[in-house]
């Protein structure tokens, strides 16, 4: 009966086997999909170049090329004959990376004509000679008998040229990339320094410093990193100057990093430095050609990034971080002012907020008696105690400045408007936040842009709630305790072996002399030799 | 790693400063007052003697150190007194760095308990102090050495501050000038190890001085020579200040100077306030010396790699001493048993030593 029942034709059972049968259209169809993933996997196989061979026919060669390349829309080649050999052959190129006018021009433009000599055919082994030497009006070619290789120089930006019967590609120097001009530093600007910044391209950042140190002791090594990605890398020092043991060991320790594609110099610089855990950076980075010249002349070694604005200077210490371009360029007595004043604010912009929460909160006494009275009774009425109402206003100041930087320029300003005035002076009225705490704070942020450095920036803010927890819960005895603990951190810290704390702390009285450019600018005349923690290899800088 | 500096040594002037940093902690400030009690208004003569004294003590360590050059009092305890008075020796040694972290600790910690008003228990002071001094106890010898380099600023500063007391300074606080009381001045003497401690650190701290042309002697002389000015400046004003008498009557006499300093015209108030805080990075130096100093002490002497294991394994017992020292009875206890122990150490058990080892070089040179 049951059997009957399901199998006569009722409203309910028609409806329940087209649902069935929708659900087995849309298996089908992912069925179909999968099959269609499975295909392309197939097909799209991570291709490794170095495995293909080089052949001495043109056609073979070409498909491999097409294997490896696959469907890049951006991959380009052109087949032709030489005229002057007879001889069939084909240049490839990747669009947007090759300067194709001379691809046009002095490669295909060349090889199509015919031999003035009237010559025939020439012998394998002497056709890149011939070529070289009588045909190619380029300026640097070479023979890569390696797929892989060859792969390489074309995904650079270099022109392949392929000829049938050669077992070899002649790699022909034609880059001509899309970069971005050079324009003033946006994070270091300055007052009376120069004004080109670092670009996106290894090679024009080379030369910003050529420019500059026309001397051939510039020693530019490059490193290739990036399993994946090969992106070029420069290890530059001065020879004569830099300790060999510091340029070897840069340049060593950039070999050592095997990943996948540096997504950015912070990768690196992570990679690369003595202490990744600890928040403070051991490397320097700027966008400053003076500032890298500078450094390379002291005795510094720098690391340039393909794809990257930002080079970075080893070894680096604390007070690295506090120097400008511009204090080079003021009278030294304004100068010294000018970096004392950095310093003091790197202290103010960490510890102000703790050690007023550490004086409202447990040690009223170190405050005068007259001030203790004043802060005493602007908080009257306040709900939250001190460290809360502390917190919030630096959640609110974190806010504010992460918005200034993510927002466009002309909406910044505003928000930091909105933000400081509004919120700042509506918070007070409502009595949630007491005016000193208001003053504080705006203090705090003020001293915060003093700072030079934007990473020495980030970890002065990083600092500031820890110690204000501290304070919060051991008063000054906690500020202190935090500060204690924060500089036997920075006593622990090395940058490629040299302490992060010289020159402030001197190893021996030799060392001495390097104070001269640690809290203050010495006079000019003063400045005739080289850091001395550095072990330059020649430490005059200046005849007296 | 590259590293273009040699980690672990330090210049003969280094160990000076160190040595020096080490003798001013928070320790003087109870102290002062016993000493007043027995040396009256010549609290400066005894400092001046007690300078002298504890110097030749240092002296003999150094000389001591000469006999085995490269080598701790761990090292070469046992060869010098035989394994089990090596053991008891050493035991006394540790015993002696162990009382002055406890000192200090206790020191700083009633300071800021009473002059700051803080409401923090002090047990909790204590640990999070500990917890401090350990952090940079467990970083290699390199690090340490900066980190003194850089609390050692706070010595003149403090020093500043206390020169304040100048203000109130009054010469017939000082009369009469000559003594008549010697064997209280010479009771006062023996007092002073809670303003000269820390200089048995020598005996670990000496191979990792590199020898140079300056001898140790007088680097270290010149770091007491220092201290013994510094006291002797402060003794003649803090008498001249609030006078003998009242010195002997107060627990802090120092920060009890200090209160009474006014400088009229300017905003700045309770200047023993700002004292107090710059008393905490001076003694946190001899804390992480002492600790240093023991767990590289034991490394050497159980012949390990590495100091640090010996770092946690003290800080129970440090803080059970600390917590449990809470009664005016108790401390007066710790304080004899510093003393007593601290001069057995440094006059009885030191210059024994160093004779053991002449005799025994003297033999070995015979033979």
């Amino acid at each position: 009966m049951d059997d009957n029942k399901e199998n006569s034709p009722t409203v309910e059972n028609i409806a329940a086997k087209l649902k069935n049968f929708k659900s087995l259209i849309t298996h089908v169809r992912d069925v179909e999909d999968e099959a269609e993933v499975v295909a392309r996997s197939l097909s799209e196989q991570y291709v490794y170049p170095e495995t293909y061979q080089l052949e001495a026919s043109l056609a073979s060669n070409l498909k491999h090329l097409q294997e490896i390349l696959s469907d890049s829309y951006d991959f380009h080649f052109r087949e032709f004959i030489i005229a002057a050999l007879n001889r069939q052959a084909a240049v490839v190129f990747i669009e947007g990376m090759s300067n194709q006018e001379l691809i046009n021009r002095q490669i295909i433009g060349k090889l199509l004509l015919p031999s003035a000599t009237g010559q025939g055919d020439k012998p394998d082994n002497e056709v890149f000679g011939y070529l070289k030497n009588a045909l190619l009006a380029v300026a640097s070619l070479s023979m890569e008998d390696v797929m892989g290789e060859a792969v390489k120089r074309v995904l650079a930006g270099d022109t392949l040229l392929l000829i049938d019967g050669v077992t070899g590609i002649i790699v022909i120097e034609s880059r001509k990339m899309e970069a971005r001009a050079i324009s003033e530093p946006e994070t270091e600007t300055n007052i009376r320094g120069s004004r080109d910044g670092f670009v996106e391209s290894i090679q024009t950042n080379i030369t910003l410093l050529r420019r500059r140190l026309k001397n051939p002791n510039l020693i530019t090594k490059k490193v290739t990193i990036g399993v994946r990605s090969e992106t070029d890398f420069a290890v530059v020092y001065f020879r004569g100057i830099a300790h060999p043991r510091l340029a070897y060991e840069v340049e060593q320790r950039l070999r050592k990093i095997k990943i996948d594609v540096p997504n950015g110099i912070g990768v690196i610089q992570g990679l690369m430095e003595d202490h990744p855990y600890s928040p403070f950076p051991t490397l320097l980075a700027t966008e400053r050609p003076d500032k890298v010249v500078a450094g390379l002349v002291e005795g510094k070694v720098a690391i340039m990034m393909d794809g990257i604005p930002f080079i970075l200077l080893a070894p680096a210490t604390l007070s690295d971080f506090f120097q400008t371009s511009d204090d080079y360029n003021e009278k030294w007595v304004v100068a010294s002012i000018i970096r004392l004043s950095r310093y003091v604010s790197a202290v103010f912009a960490m510890a102000t907020p703790a050690i007023f929460v550490a004086i409202t909160t447990f040690n009223p006494g170190l405050l005068p008696m007259l001030l203790t009275v004043t802060v005493a009774n602007t908080r009257l009425g306040i709900p939250f105690p001190a460290f809360i109402e502390a917190l919030v206003m630096i959640i609110l100041l974190e806010i504010l400045q992460e918005a200034g930087v993510r927002l466009p320029k002309t909406i910044g300003p505003a928000v930091s408007i909105v933000g400081g005035l509004v919120v700042g002076e509506a918070t007070v009225r409502a009595g949630l936040v007491s005016a000193p705490m208001v003053i504080v704070i705006a203090f705090t942020a003020i001293a915060s842009f003093n700072i030079a450095n934007y990473r020495l920036n980030l970890i002065v803010r990083l600092f500031r709630i820890p110690l204000m927890l501290l304070g919060a819960t051991l008063g000054m005895f906690g500020v202190m305790m935090g500060f204690l603990v924060m500089i036997a951190h920075l006593s622990m810290l090395e940058s490629f072996g040299v302490p992060y704390l010289t020159p402030m702390i001197q190893k021996n009285s030799q060392q001495l002399s390097d104070i001269k450019d640690t809290f203050v600018v010495a006079p000019p005349s003063f400045m005739d030799e080289r850091p001395q923690y550095l072990t330059p290899e020649d430490a005059k800088r200046q005849e007296k | 790693m590259a590293n273009l500096e040699a980690k672990g040594k330090m210049s003969p002037w280094q160990l000076g400063i160190v040595i020096t940093s080490a003798l001013l902690t928070a320790r003087l400030l109870p102290a002062t007052t016993y000493i007043v009690i027995s040396s009256e208004q010549f609290l400066w003569l005894s400092s001046a003697l007690a300078g002298l004294l504890f110097y030749s003590a240092a002296y003999l360590i150094i000389l001591l150190g000469q006999q085995f050059p490269n080598e701790t009092i761990g090292e070469y305890l046992p060869r010098l007194v035989g394994k089990k008075f090596g053991a008891v020796v050493f035991l006394i040694f540790i015993t002696v760095q162990l009382i002055n972290i406890i000192n200090c600790l206790i020191a700083i910690t009633t300071l800021y308990s009473i002059f700051l008003f803080d409401q923090t228990p002090r047990a909790v002071l204590i640990i999070v102090l500990l917890l401090a001094v350990i952090y940079c106890t467990m970083q290699e010898w390199g690090t340490i050495l900066r980190v003194i380099q850089i609390l050692v600023l706070a010595l003149p500063m403090l020093y500043g501050f206390y020169s304040l007391i100048w203000i109130n300074f009054e010469t017939l606080n000082l009369l009469p000038l000559w003594p008549d009381n010697f064997s209280g001045i010479l009771q006062g003497v023996a007092y002073h190890t809670e303003y000269y401690p820390g200089y048995e650190s020598l005996l670990v701290l000496l191979p990792l001085a590199a020898r140079g042309k300056v001898s140790f002697a007088r680097t270290v002389g010149w770091g007491f020579l220092l201290v013994t000015i510094m006291y002797i400046i402060g003794g003649i004003v803090l008498i001249g200040a609030i006078s003998a008498k009242t010195v002997s009557n107060v627990s802090y006499p120092v920060v009890f100077a200090m209160k009474s300093v006014e400088i009229p015209g300017t905003f700045i108030e309770r200047l023993e306030d700002h004292m107090v805080t710059l008393f905490l990075p001076v003694t946190y130096i001899s804390m992480m010396l002492s600790y240093y100093v023991i767990g590289e002490g034991c490394r050497k002497y159980l012949n390990y790699n590495d100091h640090r294991p010996f770092i946690p394994l003290f800080l129970p017992l440090i803080f059970f001493v600390c917590a449990f020292t809470n009664t005016p009875d108790r401390l007066e206890v710790l304080r004899n048993f510093s003393m007593f122990i601290g001069l057995f150490f440094s006059f009885v058990i030191i210059p024994l030593l160093l004779i053991l080892a002449w005799r025994k070089k003297g033999n070995i040179e015979q033979c």
